[in-house]
């Protein structure tokens, strides 16, 4: 008689119950084969030695530790069924997918090499890959979070400084521009289709005026009502925080998107002249070598990654994602949709060091494209034993204005300070041209010589000089 | 295949693989129970497209047949710089011996050493 066991019908979904059964079945039949092991020694124990223990009872519960690793193992391949009465068992449920699909959040890239630096499987599905690190921390939430904000290649919208750099035509009066944007305290100034902007607050201390304000639109729709269509509305408020300091030839928008950002300008605009200008005032030199074939955008982003971030303390920069622009401006490639020409807008670049990859190159340095929004990750000095901070850090080039985006990273004070020094330095890009011409020459010229090569890095220099 | 590197450090403080390669440990029952472990567990992953977790599976089974068997704590101890503070530590501790022995299986498949008609 075959001493087999029988081998069920294959099955997708599984009740807990059953899973739990299986693994109990599993670490019955690994007990039993330790306790044969056992019997099977050839030497008797000998407790000869110390050992550093402040539990004598570490040998218990090893079973529901290994029981616990048996069943998210099982579990990876099928699909429990949990009962509806066990609340608790579906709440843990809950609390591991929650941690996998934070974990998702990682690109896919860094998802594999960390799984790889852990010592775990890369290979497979992201949302496995994923599973396989999550066990790694015993699905803790603090040390995922912790996992996730060190490793994250762009800053996360909910945890990240994000000012848009308004340039504007005039050094404004602080004094005075306080007292006419306080007249208009309380009042809507209408910005746009069903769009309004209302000032809440004006401070003006420290040398900066401070401007708190509210976008309120309405999305209008058709509903049903009693039989008959009908108009319906939804509103919806944003607040938007505006800052001006002294002296300074830029207007900065805090936390608010593009849109909101440019209503509220425009609204600020009308009532004080402050004199925002819809289009940024790139600096524009003519550069007689490999440089001058770069377009004003890339040289404006090159400048601010490779002259001026070490001068915020930030070093080892690693290129995420690069975003170039293929039509020569929003309003050309408006009037090629209109012509219905199939065109392309924009090319999206990832990976990493993406300024040492051969395409990134070729659009930069020989088709003069326009490095439009780069993300890229820095390590800044955190002042403590030469510790190094990693900070996701964002720039990107819009019609009018800046917008300069720093992930909070480990250390949100310090990202903080690095956020505000980064941001007086881009404004110096801007109003100054190039600071080291010299210097991002040299970066030009390995840019283009790259671009021409045949072969592609073995290593990412290009930034190192 | 290696030892996760979350366990690697725990298996060169205890020496795991000079353990497993001792004159007396059980090589023939772990070996065995090995195949047993992988017969048992293709009944429960029918698909079995990732051989990656199946090892996984088997390492924590026989982290459970070490811990049943006890010689490891004897050996724990014998490794005077070992510092157990607790049962999660001890957890990772068998499993990190499971891994130990899985290893040196594969190798004594791998050289012909070893095959399933044992």
């Amino acid at each position: 008689m075959s001493t087999e066991p029988q081998k069920p019908e294959p099955r997708e979904v599984l009740t807990a119950e059953e899973l739990w059964g299986q693994v109990e079945d599993l670490l019955e039949i690994a007990v039993q084969r330790g306790l044969e092991a056992a019997s099977q020694r050839t030497r008797p124990v000998r407790h000869t030695q110390r050992v550093l223990t402040t539990n004598p009872q570490v040998t218990e519960g090893v079973d529901d530790f290994i029981r616990e690793e048996m069943r998210q193992l099982l579990e990876a391949d099928i699909l429990p069924v949990g009962d509806n009465d066990d609340e608790g068992m579906f709440e843990e449920e809950v609390h591991r997918e929650i941690i996998k699909k934070a974990l998702v959040s990682l690109k896919s890239e860094t998802l594999r090499n960390l799984a790889q630096e852990l010592g775990v499987d890369k290979r497979g599905k992201v949302e496995h890959v994923a599973e396989r690190i999550a066990r790694v921390y015993r699905f803790d939430q603090h040390s995922i979070a912790d996992l996730i904000v060190e490793h994250a290649d762009e800053p996360e919208p909910a945890r990240r400084f994000l000012d848009r750099l308004f340039p504007i035509a005039t050094l404004p009066s602080l004094q005075s521009l306080c007292e006419e944007l306080r007249w208009a305290m309380g009042r809507y100034v209408r910005v746009g289709l069903a769009r309004w902007f209302a000032i809440q607050a004006v401070e003006l201390s420290d040398s900066t005026l401070r401007i708190e304000g509210m976008i309120r639109s309405y999305k209008a729709f058709v509903t049903q009502e009693d039989d008959k269509p009908t108009l319906g509305s939804s509103v919806s408020e944003v607040p938007v925080a505006v800052a001006i300091h002294q002296d300074h030839r830029f207007v900065h928008v805090e936390r608010a998107d593009a849109s909101a950002a440019r209503s509220c300008l425009r609204a600020l605009n009308a009532i004080s002249k402050l004199g925002y200008q819809d289009s940024l005032p790139l600096p524009s030199p003519s550069f007689p070598d490999d440089l001058g074939i770069f377009d004003p955008h890339t040289v404006l982003i090159l400048d601010a990654i490779y002259n001026r971030l070490p001068h915020a303390d930030a070093h080892k920069p690693n290129l995420t994602v690069a975003k170039f622009r293929m039509q020569p401006g929003e309003d050309d490639a408006q009037e090629l949709e209109e012509e219905e020409r199939p065109s392309l807008r924009a090319v999206r670049f990832e990976g990493r060091h993406l300024l040492d990859s051969v395409p990134a190159c070729q659009l930069i340095a020989l088709e003069g494209r326009a490095l439009v929004d780069l993300s890229l990750v820095v390590g800044v000095d955190s002042g403590q034993d030469g510790e190094e901070v990693r900070l996701p850090i964002r720039l990107s080039i819009e019609r009018d204005h800046l917008a300069v985006m720093t992930g909070y990273g480990l250390r949100p004070k310090l990202a903080e300070n690095f956020h505000e020094t980064f941001i007086r330095l881009l404004e110096r890009a801007v109003i100054d041209g190039v600071l080291d011409r010299h210097r991002l020459g040299s970066l030009a010229r390995r840019i283009h010589s790259f671009a021409v090569a045949e072969e592609p890095a073995d290593r990412p220099r290009m930034l190192e000089q | 295949m290696r030892i996760p590197a979350h366990l690697q450090q725990i298996s060169q403080e205890l020496a795991l693989r000079s353990w497993v390669r001792s004159s007396s440990f059980p090589r023939e029952t772990y070996f065995a129970s090995v195949d047993i472990f992988k017969a048992r567990i293709a009944i429960h992953q029918p698909d079995g497209d990732d051989p990656a977790d199946s090892y996984e599976l088997v390492a924590a089974m026989i982290g459970a047949a070490v811990n049943a068997e006890g010689a490891l704590l004897t050996h724990a101890l014998k490794n005077a710089t070992c510092n157990i503070d607790g049962p999660d530590r001890w957890s990772r501790i068998c499993l990190a011996a499971g891994w130990a022995v899985l290893q040196s299986y594969e190798h004594a498949c791998n050289n012909g050493e070893w095959n399933h008609e044992h």
